[in-house]
């Protein structure tokens, strides 16, 4: 029984010193490719897009409201350990590069640890805007249940929304809500 | 054993207490929820208030930097000397569902040969999905997968899928073939439940097999008096498990063989008893 005792001590100690939470997300992962009629959904009632504020990793801060006023507004929900949003992010990547100075871009990782995010960015090498922000808040403001989540929001407003990863074909497709 | 019941039932309650959760079919993500729960109760879960060990493991070994996951192993760890798979009779919400359904008046499968070589089915998935799969995946793609969780759970599909797509309109335009993949698993499941006791404890699930390491060392749970016990194969036969002698890997300490015993040698441990339990049940 004193070894027990001790083996259990020895755990809680592990327990209460280890380096971080369980599950890494506050979402799970949505595996499944979205259906096209998946599109055009909105997730508030008055179609009205949640306002937050959102950082770069260096910390330059700005509100989702402003970068929907003048342009149209790609909003992208993901985390560095959610696979089907690590394979979407390169065709993200790739429609920024084509329609970045149409629609604005905003990738918002809700890794709890921003480090992750920041090391597969860096690695991965997108020129693309990429946000930290309240996961939690944005979570509950956005009903993030499961990730990627993309939406298109105009001046303030949801015009489209997308739960699951998307290949190159059905983003572009996506964003031509967003060009209209 | 009607207790037995209660505890269960007052479990998979506690386990699931964010009732909101089901009605509005949002998660609980309160600050509680980084626990890890004994048994094997889906973190996606509308009501789960904690995170089941099995998804906390995967979602460790998942993503884009691996590490060692020091916290999970320590819960792990700690439930396994703490209970072994007394978790599995006592307090785990699926195997409650899993009695529930055997409960149905049908006719049932007994257990043989085939069903306990079947046993070593939860060690490999255990090993191959939950484990070296996501270790695997994150060397060949630079991503690791929570690959049990992701690709077989039936858990995770009665207790999360079914509730979050009947609510979530966006969830349900998200499904997909793995969606129906991982429903095909779980219907094959259910069925198989009405007329085999446990199948997924006994053969697929690999917390229990962790479990079941420990029934020997952990400090509650079923033993057996070595000095009282003569082999007579009692407690093997009135087991619904695939047990050999009660309190080995595959017991999960309901404690239906106690009474059984002609020696009285089997006895639950209990903390502040000592050894000799099985006097006290013989009294």
């Amino acid at each position: 029984m004193k070894k027990i005792v001790l083996i259990l001590m020895l755990l809680t100690l592990l327990i209460t010193t280890g380096c971080q939470g369980t599950e890494k997300h506050t979402s799970a992962p949505a595996s499944d490719a979205p259906k096209p009629e998946a599109q055009a959904k909105q997730p508030t009632e008055n179609g009205l897009a949640p306002d937050a504020k959102i950082k770069t990793f260096e910390g330059t801060q700005v509100m989702l409201s402003e970068l929907s006023k003048d342009k149209p507004l790609y909003l992208n929900f993901w985390a560095s350990w959610c696979p089907p949003c690590v394979r979407e992010m390169p065709h993200i990547e790739k429609m920024y590069q084509k329609y970045g100075d149409k629609i604005n871009f905003a990738a918002v990782t809700v890794d709890e640890n921003i480090g992750d995010a920041e090391a597969f960015t860096a690695k991965a090498g997108f020129t693309m805007p990429i946000y930290t922000g309240d996961a939690k808040q944005l979570g509950q403001d956005y009903g993030l249940e499961a990730i990627p989540v993309s939406l298109i929001i105009k001046q303030g407003k949801i015009v489209s929304k997308v739960v699951g990863a998307m290949d190159a074909t059905a983003l572009e497709q996506f964003l031509s809500a967003g060009l209209k | 054993m009607a207790s037995r019941k209660i505890i269960q039932s007052f479990s998979a309650f506690v386990c699931n207490i964010y009732l909101p959760g089901f009605a509005n079919g949002h998660i609980y993500q309160g600050g509680i929820k980084a626990l890890c729960l004994p048994g094997l109760n889906c973190y996606s879960c509308p009501g789960a208030i904690g995170a089941c060990p099995v998804g906390a493991l995967q979602s460790a070994l998942s993503g884009t930097v691996l590490r060692f996951p020091f916290y999970v192993m320590g819960t792990f760890l700690a439930f396994g000397l703490l209970f072994g798979r007394l978790i599995c009779g006592w307090l785990c919400p699926f195997g409650l569902v899993q009695e529930m359904l055997f409960g149905l008046p049908t006719r049932k499968m007994q257990k043989s040969h085939f069903t306990a070589r079947l046993c070593s089915l939860k060690y490999l998935l255990g090993i191959g999905l939950v484990v070296l799969a996501p270790v695997l995946l994150y060397a060949a793609q630079g991503i690791g997968e929570p690959a049990f969780c992701e690709y077989f759970c039936p858990a995770g599909t009665l207790e999360a899928a079914v509730p979050l797509l009947s609510m979530n309109d966006d969830l349900w335009a998200a499904a997909g073939w793995l969606t129906v993949w991982k429903f095909f698993i779980l219907s094959v499941f259910l069925v198989i439940m009405v007329f085999v006791y446990r199948p997924f404890c006994r053969f697929a699930c690999p917390l229990g097999a962790w479990y079941g390491l420990f029934n020997r060392q952990a400090a509650l749970g079923i033993a057996v008096d070595e000095q009282r016990c003569t082999h007579c194969g009692q407690c093997a036969a009135v087991c619904r498990m695939d047990v050999r002698i009660a309190g080995d890997p595959e017991c999960i300490s309901c404690g239906a063989c106690r009474p059984i015993c002609p020696e009285h040698a089997v006895y639950f441990r209990k903390l502040w008893y000592g050894k000799n339990m099985a006097e006290v049940n013989k009294n």
